[in-house]
């Protein structure tokens, strides 16, 4: 046997014997490592971490308060959607009409009541008639109809406020008075509700024209009173209700219209003006083609028209006008935030806006313009991660989301629209994450938009539609 | 009874019943690693704390291959672990090494026989190896009992692979110097 034989030999021999060795450790050993290892990942995050783990509370915090915050502004303040009548007769009496047609010119209310005042004194009914002001606007403004703003109250009130020389021995002016409040009492509202939505002085008649107006009328009630002007007597039984018709309400609009000349910044006058419209509306369907209808009454997607025309004119009415809509994309930017409610479910919450927009061709020959909506909504649901590797991770998910209009413009026309758009979406996508909190997100997403805007939209278009999201997902 | 697989795989997703399970399972035999390098059951102690923060922190390098690897691989982090903390003790300068250690190391290998450790018991051989000068002690326990090679060795340590050569020589002729002692303490014991 060598030396390096018996050498390795002991050596082999506390190799065996130290290979199997233990030692006692000291009990806590493991409490002090848990501990250390604690200490050690909080300080690695924090050193490497944007925001430390208490600064995510503190953040997911304020954004929840903010989204709630936001949310309870935009969406709990949803009392009507009457105030947007304003804006529809305003954005309605502008819209160009179509003079060649007709031959005869339509103008807006503003140059309708100046081409009034323009006038000679007329000698007789007919020259007396104000122009017929309408204009159908098709598919662009608000679907919603204008609705009747007139209460009975107010219309009584305003009529006795007037002070123009009506005459009280006419019994027929009060009978129609009546019949007419009774067929218009399901549509009557009563606009005390809606005190300061818009200003007076926007949309009516300066104190000039409607003092033109006054003695416009005057001369016209005038004339009515005289025996040899008393046109009814003329119809056959059949007309002469509608004559009757007619008749009031010519004289209760002029009424009306002056006395908002008095009392122009007084909420109560401007709902008497609109009960004009109301009554003419609620009653057209009673004045048939023989004798001058008092207003031709708004569709869907018409604004209102009003004036009243003389016996055996023909009301000069301007055609529909169609749009044509090209829509661009829409645009969405926001935050959604997730935090997870058992082992890869996520529950996660979110503010978005949405910018849409679309170019406006009236078929008329009109310019082109733009239509401009905002939306911010509150998007809310669920996602489940079923696959995960490092930061890689696949999901799916479903989501509802509701959506408020803060800013509608059609050609510059501000639109009020406070009806919520509510919509429902599912994902499946992928997501990097750049660390616990961070991730990027690529996900196409099928929507299906359950309510609809009263504009023309490219989600009214298309309700259910396909498109690929790219975004930030915050986890906490 | 949790493989040592699914350990790992535990560990490597951070789930705590899997990083006590590697604990309680692997860290006397660490511990007895440890102290073989640090000599001290303080200083053993720490290390061994260091240790398990490091295995825990750098699991997901870690490649599970076959049964033993896991121990493997632990038991190397213990050894750099415990290099590194007698690095900063400055304990590993040849300055420290004592100088009956310079002189050219006692031909004592045909007196030491595996029989005559095989009758020590491991306590003790712990105990003697323990008491090696710290740059003996490392040198023999890294070539010896660990299966470092010399040039492993000069790099771990920054010295020449001769110089390794040369302590490891001296560490086992010292050993074996005090084995026999032990042993004849024993004879001379059971005698009396």
């Amino acid at each position: 046997m060598s030396n390096n034989n018996i050498d390795n030999n002991w050596i082999d021999a506390i190799k065996s014997k130290t290979s199997q060795a233990t030692r006692q450790v000291p009990d806590g050993a493991w409490e002090t490592i848990a501990k250390s290892m604690a200490q050690q990942q909080a300080t690695a995050k924090a050193k490497h971490a944007f925001i430390t783990p208490r600064m995510w509370k503190a953040v997911a915090a304020a954004a929840v308060v903010a989204i709630v915050a936001t949310t309870g502004f935009i969406f709990v303040n949803d009392n009507s959607e009457q105030p947007q009548l304003a804006q529809t007769v305003k954005k309605t009496v502008e819209q160009p009409a179509d003079d060649a047609t007709h031959g005869t010119p339509t103008t807006t209310v503003d140059s309708a009541t100046q081409s009034v005042i323009d006038t000679p004194a007329p000698s007789s009914v007919q020259s007396l008639s104000p122009t017929l002001i309408a204009q159908n606007t098709s598919t662009p403004t608000p679907a919603r109809r204008p609705q009747p703003v007139a209460s009975r109250k107010a219309a009584s009130r305003n009529t006795g406020h007037h002070g123009t020389s009506r005459n009280s021995s006419e019994p027929d002016d009060q009978l129609i008075d009546n019949q007419l409040m009774a067929n218009s009492d399901n549509d009557f509202i009563d606009l005390a509700e809606y005190p300061n939505e818009f200003n007076p002085e926007d949309y009516f008649y300066d104190i000039e024209t409607m003092q033109a107006l006054e003695e416009l009328y005057a001369q016209y009630d005038n004339v009515m009173n005289q025996e040899a002007m008393e046109p009814w007597k003329s119809y056959t039984d059949s007309t002469y209700q509608q004559h009757l018709v007619y008749d009031a309400n010519a004289r209760r609009a002029a009424r009306e219209k002056m006395a908002l000349t008095k009392h122009h910044k007084e909420n109560t006058m401007l709902l008497a003006a609109y009960g004009n419209g109301l009554i003419s509306t609620d009653h057209n369907s009673t004045v048939n083609s023989s004798s001058a209808p008092m207003l031709l009454p708004p569709s869907n997607n018409s604004g209102m028209m009003m004036a009243p025309a003389a016996p055996g004119v023909t009301p000069r009415v301007a055609p529909p006008v169609n749009y044509n809509y090209h829509h661009h994309m829409p645009l969405t930017a926001g935050l959604t935030f997730n935090k997870r409610i058992v082992r890869n479910l996520y529950g996660s919450v979110g503010l978005n806006f949405t910018s849409m927009t679309s170019d406006v061709t009236p078929d008329n020959g009109g310019n082109e313009f733009k239509q401009r909506i905002m939306l911010v909504g509150l998007p809310f649901g669920v996602k489940w991660n079923f696959w995960r590797y490092r930061g890689l991770s696949t999901f799916v998910g479903g989501e509802a989301l509701v959506e408020r209009v803060v800013s509608a413009k059609f050609n510059n026309e501000s639109v009020t629209i406070k009806r919520l758009q509510w919509s429902i979406h599912a994902t499946a996508g992928l997501q990097y994450n750049f660390n616990r909190n961070i991730g990027v997100y690529l996900a196409p997403k099928l929507s299906h938009y359950i309510t609809t805007m009263p504009l023309n939209t490219i989600r009214n278009e298309h309700p259910l539609n396909f498109n690929l999201q790219l975004g930030l997902s915050f986890d906490f | 009874m949790m493989s040592e697989k699914e350990i790992s795989q535990g560990c490597k997703r951070g789930i705590a019943s899997a990083q006590r399970e590697l604990f309680d399972r692997y860290s006397p035999m660490l511990m007895a690693v440890i102290y073989r390098y640090v000599a001290d059951d303080d200083d053993a102690n720490d290390v061994l704390q260091d240790t398990f923060i490091k295995i825990f922190s750098t699991i997901h390098s870690f490649k599970w291959k076959d049964v033993g690897s896991l121990q493997a691989w632990t038991t190397r982090i213990a050894v750099n672990t415990s290099l590194n903390f007698l690095r900063q003790q400055k304990r590993l300068k040849a300055s420290t090494l004592p100088v009956e250690t310079l002189s050219e190391p006692p031909d004592d290998s045909d007196e030491t026989t595996s029989q005559a450790v095989n009758d020590l018991d491991v306590s003790t051989i712990m105990q003697m190896i323990a008491e090696l000068p710290d740059g003996y002690r490392t040198v023999f326990n890294l070539y010896c009992l660990d299966g470092f090679s010399h040039k492993e060795i000069a790099e771990q340590l920054g010295i020449s692979e001769k110089t390794s050569s040369s302590q490891l020589a001296r560490a086992k002729a010292l050993l074996a110097k005090r084995i026999k002692a032990y042993i004849n303490e024993q004879n001379n014991t059971t005698t009396q």
